[in-house]
């Protein structure tokens, strides 16, 4: 019925930790594939998987058994979890969102004082919110929840195109980076709506048929 | 039930928090779930949400005109244990109090009863929110009928 996000809680909290010790810039760390080593929007996929599993083979703990120093087998497993964090954060665009706002822009939007300043006012968008929710939960049938989950998946292919372009104005062109506050101000509020939609896609995966009303047969 | 990962001095260290008995007795068995009707005239209805976490909240309050004392409260969240159980707890501490003395509900009190950690204290703002949102609008719906 409900959802704990218990698991993304500590995550994020581990992601903010090791932004607090200076680590900060991820893209960085793939030289390869952000050569400017600045924030960028468009990622290639797959050129950053390539470039973190060949960091990882180096950086992983189990890569690294002869005989370390005292203090060596932990900055590299430090620096083989810091590698694992920066390449979900920058594949996944909503994480990658957050947090280019967060380090570059000065917006965290995982204070809630914060994020709430981008939903303001806004009660449409929670009432539709809560009316998904209502919708997952009431749900009868696979068919019927598939019927939701692909909405779901298209309101959220939307906003991440809406991104696309959005940060396509914000980083286009000239030497980064022109400070447009309306800009920054939407694509905060694009952010903030995508992490609902995540969510809701959790919840989707969550349900289950009722124990009553479920006509699932189990073919061995 | 939550496990959280803390670095430290360069080494990690696993440590278990657990949610406190409060917290989890009314995550498992949360009172006043459900919903009234949003069109009743004697009926306010909160909708808070939390976007740093993706939370949402309704609060829904049914209010005796005469007295202003609130007779039925329902609500519905969908985020994590801390925010179920805090609006679950808010439900119980205004049923029967005058929409007044709701007011006044501080987080703190919720948040005190439910022993919540400081990264869980902005569930216990949600829930004082809420009550606060839900008497806003029984408030002004009952401002528009005694002019209208």
């Amino acid at each position: 019925m409900f959802s704990v996000s218990s698991k993304v809680l500590c995550r994020s909290r581990l992601r903010r930790a090791l932004q607090s010790r200076s680590m900060s810039n991820y893209f960085k760390l793939f030289p390869k594939t952000f050569p400017s080593q600045k924030p960028e929007w468009a990622v290639d996929t797959k050129s950053l998987r390539k470039e973190y599993r060949s960091l990882q083979a180096k950086f992983h703990p189990d890569a690294n058994i002869s005989t370390p120093e005292v203090g060596e087998t932990s900055s590299s497993s430090d620096q083989s979890s810091l590698l694992n964090i920066a390449y979900d954060t920058l594949k996944t665009p909503l994480l990658r969102s957050q947090y280019i706002l967060g380090s570059f822009f000065d917006t965290n939007l995982q204070q809630e004082a914060v994020a709430n300043k981008f939903l303001n006012g806004d009660s449409n968008i929670l009432l539709k919110i809560l009316e998904i929710h209502e919708n997952i939960e009431d749900c009868q049938d696979a068919e019927e929840i598939e019927e939701l989950n692909n909405a779901n998946k298209s309101r959220i292919e939307n906003v991440e195109k809406e991104l696309d372009s959005l940060y396509g104005r914000l980083f286009n062109g000239q030497e980064h980076i022109v400070r447009d506050t309306e800009l920054m101000d939407i694509i905060a509020k694009k952010t903030v709506e995508l992490k609902y939609w995540i969510n809701l896609s959790k919840a989707i995966k969550e349900w289950e048929p009722d124990a009553d009303n479920s006509n699932i047969t189990i073919n061995h | 039930m939550l496990k959280s990962l803390i670095v430290r001095n360069n080494l990690f260290t696993i440590t278990k928090r657990l949610y406190h008995p409060n917290v989890i007795e009314h995550y498992t068995n949360p009172r006043n779930v459900g919903s009234l009707d949003k069109n009743q005239s004697n009926v306010g209805t909160g909708l808070v949400g939390a976007p740093a976490c993706g939370d949402v909240m309704k609060l829904q309050i049914e209010v005796d005109d005469k007295t202003g004392i609130i007779e039925n409260v329902k609500f519905k969240t969908f985020g994590c244990g801390s925010a179920i159980a805090s609006s679950s707890y808010v439900t119980e501490l205004v049923r029967g109090i005058t929409v007044d003395e709701a007011a006044k509900i501080k987080n703190t009190e919720i948040a005190k009863k439910l022993s919540l950690p400081p990264v869980k204290l902005h569930c216990s703002m949600l829930a004082e929110d809420a009550i606060k949102a839900a008497i806003r609008d029984y408030k002004s719906k009952r401002n528009s009928t005694n002019l209208a």
